[in-house]
């Protein structure tokens, strides 16, 4: 951006003066590429998603269709092309389009001596593309149900059996009132984007907090590098405008004058056109965002299974008794078959460990399911010889049919009758995987985790001696 | 140095007289700040002790961080962690106040305090900057948070205290660890230019503040150290806020108006550049210099006496006696081992179900002792046991002592024999004074960690 002086009136944001042939040039790539990203005339689907919601019943699945779209037509199926660099490969494309544009359009148009108007239009558009994106992921934190409470399962597990992307996500499942801090530090770019006036300072926060969180996905295998890289990078388009002047200001101590242009909306239709899209922005993004996040949090957190676990069974086993095809076996932490430990959760999820390799559910467990069994927080990325399982209980006969959470096992289901002779006894009978038949006598260990009460001096494994 | 003095009638005026107002509240900042510069008596004891011809990274390590000084010690919860921890961030104000109030009534001719406040932003400045590019190296070389543990790997992540897991989140990935090092090291590098001062102020104070949430969420026991610079940069960063304000959100003209003095003499400039030549030399290029020598040879969180050869790894406890008695395994066993632990260094971990104090602190590592390096033990519940040894490999003997601070009386005497690669069998005297026989089968285990989808193998290693 070339160096405008001050002139006369200190207006120049203002005034009609002619851009560069290279800033004239710059932008019309600019305005291919972050054009094409974030106004979505193009995208025939994005529009239907605004007529297909229902919009009597909604969920906050439907924010997430609202929030935007992606450029997923390439997608490679290597180390590089999901993680690291060849994930972008779309935004290459689009460039790749914009300059084809770009040097159309400069053949073109030898008039315009600047595009202020349309610099202006897509610097809003990317405004609201970053409010329409990330409002999910605010409301998400700021009703902590993003990074939900952990699993008794998870609290039993050791930190080397999680991936780093697991371990990415759960250090936020201990600490809810962060999550919420760092939803409101994401509500705040929200709203500072909202108005035109504190755009910059939106822009510079989305680029340094979002810019943050898409180097720590890189680094942890996070799985959202690529949109936290967009709205870092649109941070970035939002606030260069101001960069010379900041610089000028701060470092160079000089007396600076803006220079960018606001297009006017304040008279007559224009004003009401901004003031009514604006007010559904903010009824749609930020209200009704909120509202639907907050609700799914009080009722049906998206991450946790719904089904309740069987009454007062919640807890963490020690395996005092397993027998297989009738005879005993003692414990071993090598043993490929005998149960180690388990766990009952608060809902239908039953863990146990044994010394045998699986396949790791490698996702992160995102994504907003609807079936208990799909919703593998507590699993995915998880190792050690874990095994999650979902279950439904016929407290008739008592029996549990267990189904493997982990989608590389998904067609493993298993049979279990259970009794429970004490309050801490769950005794689980009947054909394992494998077709072998298996006892199970369970003891409920009264334990206490260092986690939640690590302030206290003295910690030791169960709590029953003190 | 040339210096441009600007006038104008937007910002404040460094040639107009100050209000009433401005005066009092400089000389509160004033006092108070002055008052947080002080360092506390334990660092200057400890800067009596440097052996200055053998420097290490530590040294300058405390004199680049000093803390301030501590008037009161609150051993409550809420003293440790929360409110009433800043107690000693809260009574210099207290003296600030009255005392500001005293040099008011005596110095009430004054138009401005220019000078004074330029010369105090000078200090504050460098001992930010100087402070925040310490920070930074500590991570940009990562040392700070280390690799996991064979112990730490081996523990159920609920056993962990939460500040544990806030510093060993960040201990899986050393390059993001480095890029959290060059984020608080650009901050403070900033600050050691006047020109650049705007910008690390800022930028430290959106770090750090951060840094302190998060301590605070996690138990992390720094909130007090990153809050005194939180509360410095704002400092330093108050003085442009006015002008950063027109500009970003007002879309006004502005016309900075900072004061700083003139370097006419030469004996000033050469004074002054001198002053500021040494303490890079000192804080930036040797302290850096010592940091990889630290990193590469000894870093400060690992034990360094290296520990029984190629006996690394997680044990499983085949064969347990107690005083000649066969004892099966059971998870709630207060005496028989449930698993153990041999490091790359001199430390054996086992697990039993029996309370213990926990070390509460973030990881030592101010010591050279192997024995008061914690890192592996900080922070961590659960029954693990970590001994420190020594091994006399031609009797085949481990002298071993609990490494946790609280029960650094308990220690063992155990003979060693190695019939194959993978099983270790200990015998002897154990901190009962009763005796023992044990026989340690090494498991193959494999980390998700380390071997999940498409992730890169381990980045460190002590060897």
């Amino acid at each position: 951006m070339k160096d405008h002086s001050l002139n006369d009136k200190g207006l120049l944001a203002d005034s009609e003066a002619e851009w560069t042939s290279f800033e004239k040039f710059a932008f019309r790539v600019a305005f291919g590429f972050f054009g094409f990203l974030t106004i979505p005339i193009w995208n025939i689907n994005y529009i239907k998603n605004w007529f297909n919601i229902n919009w009597s019943n909604l969920h906050i699945r439907d924010m997430n269709s609202l929030g935007g779209f992606g450029v997923r037509w390439v997608q490679i199926d290597s180390e590089s092309g999901i993680w690291g660099l060849l994930s972008y490969i779309n935004w290459a494309i689009v460039l790749a389009g914009a300059l084809v544009v770009a040097i159309i359009w400069t053949l073109l148009d030898k008039k315009s001596k600047h595009y202020r108007e349309l610099y202006y239009l897509v610097n809003v558009t990317s405004r609201f593309t970053i409010i329409a994106q990330l409002n999910g992921l605010v409301f998400s934190k700021v009703f902590p149900s993003q990074m939900p409470p952990l699993s008794l399962g998870q609290l039993n597990t050791n930190l080397g059996d999680f991936t780093a992307q697991k371990l990415y996500w759960i250090q936020l499942s201990f600490v809810p009132g962060y999550e919420i801090f760092l939803g409101a530090a994401e509500l705040v770019i929200m709203i500072l984007l909202f108005f035109r006036k504190t755009a910059a300072l939106g822009g510079l926060l989305s680029l340094i907090m979002i810019g943050n969180i898409a180097i720590a996905n890189h680094v942890y295998d996070g799985g959202v590098h690529v949109l936290a890289t967009f709205h870092a990078l649109l941070g970035l388009f939002i606030v260069w405008p101001y960069l010379p002047s900041v610089w000028n200001l701060l470092v160079k101590g000089k007396d600076i004058t803006t220079r960018v242009y606001y297009y006017p909306m304040n008279e007559g239709w224009k004003k009401y056109t901004r003031l009514s899209l604006k007010t559904f922005a903010f009824v749609v993004f930020f209200i009704g965002s909120a509202y639907l996040h907050w609700h799914n949090y009080t009722y049906d957190s998206y991450k946790v299974p719904a089904r309740p676990g069987l009454a007062n069974a919640r807890g963490f086993y020690q395996v005092t008794e397993f027998r297989l095809n009738g005879k005993e076996l003692p414990y071993s932490p090598v043993d490929s078959i005998r149960w180690q430990e388990a766990a009952f959760e608060k809902w239908s999820t039953l863990s146990y460990k044994v010394h045998r390799k699986f396949e790791i559910h490698g996702e992160a467990g995102r994504g907003k399911q609807f079936a208990d069994v799909d919703r593998t927080y507590e699993s995915a990325g998880t190792g050690g010889g874990k095994r999650y399982y979902y279950y439904e209980a016929d407290t008739i006969n008592q029996t549990l049919t267990l189904k493997n959470k982990n989608k590389l096992y998904k067609d493993e289901h298993i049979v279990l009758k259970y009794e429970r002779p004490t309050d801490t006894r769950i005794i689980l009978s009947g054909l394992n995987e494998f077709k072998d038949s298996i006892y199970v006598v369970l003891d409920k260990i009264d334990k206490k985790y260092p986690l939640y009460e690590g302030r206290q001096q003295s910690i030791g494994y169960l709590n029953h001696e003190f | 140095m040339p210096v441009e003095n600007k006038i104008d009638n937007t910002d404040v005026n460094p040639n107009s007289v100050w209000t009433l107002k401005e005066k009092t509240a400089f000389r509160i900042a004033f006092i108070y700040v002055a008052l947080l510069l002080i360092p506390n008596p334990e660092v200057l004891n400890y800067v009596k002790n440097i052996d200055w011809l053998h420097l290490n990274c530590r040294d300058l390590f405390i004199i680049a961080t000093w803390r301030h000084l501590d008037y009161v010690h609150i051993a409550t919860e809420s003293g440790r962690w929360g409110l009433l921890s800043y107690i000693n961030l809260f009574i210099p104000l207290l003296i600030a106040i009255p005392s500001a109030l005293i040099w008011g009534y005596f110095d009430k001719d004054r138009k401005e305090y220019n000078k004074l406040y330029y010369w105090i932003s000078v200090l504050v400045r460098y001992k930010v900057g100087i402070g925040i590019v310490a920070w930074g190296y500590r991570k940009l070389v990562p040392g700070q948070m280390v690799w996991p543990t064979v112990g730490i790997m081996n523990t159920p992540f609920g056993d962990f205290q939460a500040q544990k897991l806030y510093w060993q989140a960040v201990g899986i990935v050393p390059e993001y660890e480095v890029f959290l090092g060059l984020a608080e090291f650009v901050a403070g590098f900033l600050l050691l230019f006047r020109k650049t001062t705007a910008l690390g102020a800022a930028l430290t104070a959106v770090v750090l503040g951060n840094i302190v949430i998060a301590n605070h969420v996690y138990d992390g026991s720094v909130h007090v150290h990153s809050f005194y610079y939180t509360l410095l940069a704002i400092f330093l960063l108050w003085k442009y806020l006015p002008s950063i304000t027109r500009l970003l959100i007002g879309r006004q003209d502005v016309a900075p108006a900072i004061y700083y003095p003139q370097f006419n003499e030469k004996w000033q400039r050469y004074t002054r550049t001198g002053i500021k030549l040494f303490l890079h030399y000192v804080f930036v290029g040797l302290f850096f210099a010592l940091q990889v020598i630290d990193y590469i040879y000894d870093p400060y969180r690992i034990p360094e006496t290296k520990g029984l050869p190629k006996s690394e790894g997680y044990y499983e406890v085949t064969e347990f006696k107690y005083n000649n008695q066969l004892m099966p395994y059971s998870p709630l066993d207060s005496l028989r081992w449930h698993d153990a632990i041999f490091e790359s260094w001199s430390t054996l971990s086992f697990k039993v179900n029996r309370p213990a104090v926990m070390d509460q602190s973030n990881g030592g590592g101010y010591s050279e002792l192997d024995i008061e390096r914690s890192w592996e033990l900080a922070g961590i519940g659960g029954g693990r046991r970590f001994f420190y040894y020594e091994a006399d490999t031609v009797n085949q003997i481990l002298k071993l002592q609990n490494k946790n601070a609280a029960h650094r009386d308990e220690t063992m005497i155990l003979h060693y024999s190695r019939p194959n690669d993978t099983r270790i069998i200990l015998s002897g005297i154990n901190e009962f004074k009763d005796s023992v026989h044990i026989v340690l089968d090494k498991v193959d285990k494999h980390y998700a960690m380390l071997n999940g989808p498409y992730r890169k193998l381990a980045l460190y290693n002590k060897d």
